[in-house]
């Protein structure tokens, strides 16, 4: 399967820094979005080191796939790669922020893709997402760490309009806030004319899940669905700092992504 | 800055500042506002200051922590918000000041420790019947139950599950046609989903799988010789 892919990313109209970064890379198959958050450029660093660290690892991996070590026996030696890549990130995020004065108490989401051979691995800490679009499909492939979604899982029949609201951007979970984090990671099986978003949260605050799939369809190249989803949630506000970074799996034969994206 | 006021029945007792990162409540004395009641634990609830926000938690107390009538385990404060503990209750008031930086300015993303203890309590709890939380499926323990032409049960305990007749297969099946995969279970988020390779026709109660298929419980799974029912554990 060929992939191909665009990312975008744009500082909003509210915010004065972008303190998004993020990484694609065909031949690896490696996709990262990262959010930062902290004081100064400290957020910036944050997320840029995660990107980076992340990129090292998994490059190292990619050129020689070797058998991790690992206590994780459910999970393939690609899943447990970007694990430990992610693991290495907050060590690296970590260790900065306690070395520095100014960036203590930095910290960055991660949502990590990664295509390895017949399997699609994806991971994520905080609140940055991954979709799948498949057919007439969208699926989250993560699930947020903040504290209103943790509320929401705990509690499946709880009225928003009626109870007070944890906040939204109440992470619970974060790359570089303790010396350990634990990413959710989860392992699918790619199908030729999937489509997968990674974004940010200045892009899922602005536009409902709906309304990214929507704009999907609208097709053309990956290029110009990057920067609809981004104009988008501009054009709702744009709060905050919006990332998208979208890939497409090349299929053989027609289907209705296909037509949109595949046909070149 | 915020400002707590205890209050017993109608009664101020005292008032408090929240001036650090947290403040603790509770009968014990380390506490930053101990509240002398047997109906009040040790360590009962916390706030957090995290940005402009202020966050309560209740630290799994027994008899619980509610804010203007309602019980909460997490939750942002806002002016003039009354938190119960026991018989008491803790005024929170924001400043005039706070009021008006709160309405005009958009949240940063901040992180916040949450009590390890109240996941661990949640996890505890029976889920209810017939609930049909998508998230929740995906962390409830499921297991492959040979109907035909195999083993006893497979349970999946992998995030991805390889159906097939290769060695990298978890679930094997035989058959002369069967290929090394012939068919994916991903557990995730939003469920158990099925995966046909392509390679080999893959039916679920008796219709053909296109692209793929999230599993409902007692789902019939055929793939060559075999026939698997998908259902949770316990």
């Amino acid at each position: 399967m060929k992939t191909f892919s665009a990312g975008r990313t744009d500082v909003g109209r509210k915010r004065e820094n972008n303190e998004d970064s993020f990484h694609t890379d065909d031949q690896v198959g490696l996709y990262i979005v990262a959010d930062g958050m902290g004081g100064h450029r400290a957020g910036e660093v944050a997320s840029s080191t995660v990107v980076s660290s992340v990129k090292d690892y998994m490059e190292a991996f990619h050129t020689s796939p070797v058998a991790q070590e690992t206590d994780e026996s459910n999970m393939s030696p690609a899943a447990t790669a970007v694990c430990h890549s992610i693991e290495l990130a907050n060590r690296v995020v970590y260790q900065l922020s306690q070395d520095q004065g100014s960036y203590k108490g930095m910290g960055s989401t991660a949502a990590v893709a990664y295509l390895h051979g017949d399997t699609l691995v994806t991971a994520n800490v905080g609140d940055s997402r991954i979709y799948l679009v498949r057919e007439d499909n969208i699926e989250q492939l993560t699930q947020d760490h903040t504290l209103f979604a943790e509320h929401i899982r705990k509690n499946p029949n709880w009225d928003p309009n009626t109870a007070s609201i944890p906040m939204k951007h109440i992470l619970v979970r974060a790359v570089g806030i303790h010396e350990a984090v634990e990413a959710d990671v989860y392992e699918m099986q790619p199908l030729p004319g999937d489509l997968v978003i990674l974004c940010s949260d200045g892009l899922t605050d602005m536009l409902s899940d709906d309304e990214i799939h929507q704009a999907v369809l609208e097709g053309g190249e990956l290029e110009e669905v990057c920067s609809r989803l981004v104009d988008m949630a501009n054009e709702r506000g744009g709060l905050d700092n919006v990332t998208a970074v979208v890939f497409f799996l090349q299929k053989e034969e027609k289907g209705l992504l296909h037509k949109l994206f595949g046909s070149k | 800055m915020a400002q707590l006021t205890l209050q017993f029945k109608d009664l101020a007792l005292k008032e408090f500042e929240l001036t650090g990162q947290s403040m603790t409540m509770g009968r014990e004395p380390d506490n930053d506002i101990v509240v002398e009641n047997l109906l009040v634990s040790g360590y009962h609830a916390r706030i957090d200051s995290a940005g402009r926000e202020y966050i309560l938690t209740d630290l799994q107390s027994k008899n619980g922590t509610f804010v203007n009538g309602e019980r909460v385990t997490s939750t942002k404060l806002k002016d003039g918000d009354q938190i119960l503990v026991g018989k008491h209750t803790i005024v929170f008031t924001l400043s005039p000041e706070e009021i008006q930086e709160d309405q005009k300015l958009t949240e940063p993303t901040m992180f916040i420790e949450v009590a390890q203890g109240a996941s661990e309590a949640e996890a505890q709890d029976p889920t209810p019947s017939g609930l049909d939380s998508t998230a929740i499926s995906a962390e409830r323990p499921a297991v492959l139950s040979f109907l035909s032409g195999g083993g006893d049960e497979y349970e999946i305990k992998k995030k991805l599950v390889k159906l097939g007749k290769g060695e990298e297969a978890d679930v094997h099946i035989g058959g002369l046609f069967t290929p090394k995969v012939a068919a994916t279970i991903s557990r995730r988020p939003t469920g158990y989903h099925l995966t046909p390779t392509g390679r080999a026709k893959v039916k679920v109660n008796d219709a053909q799988v296109g692209g793929s298929h999230r599993l409902r419980e007692f789902d019939t799974i055929e793939v060559g010789p075999v026939k698997l029912q998908f259902y949770y554990k316990g």
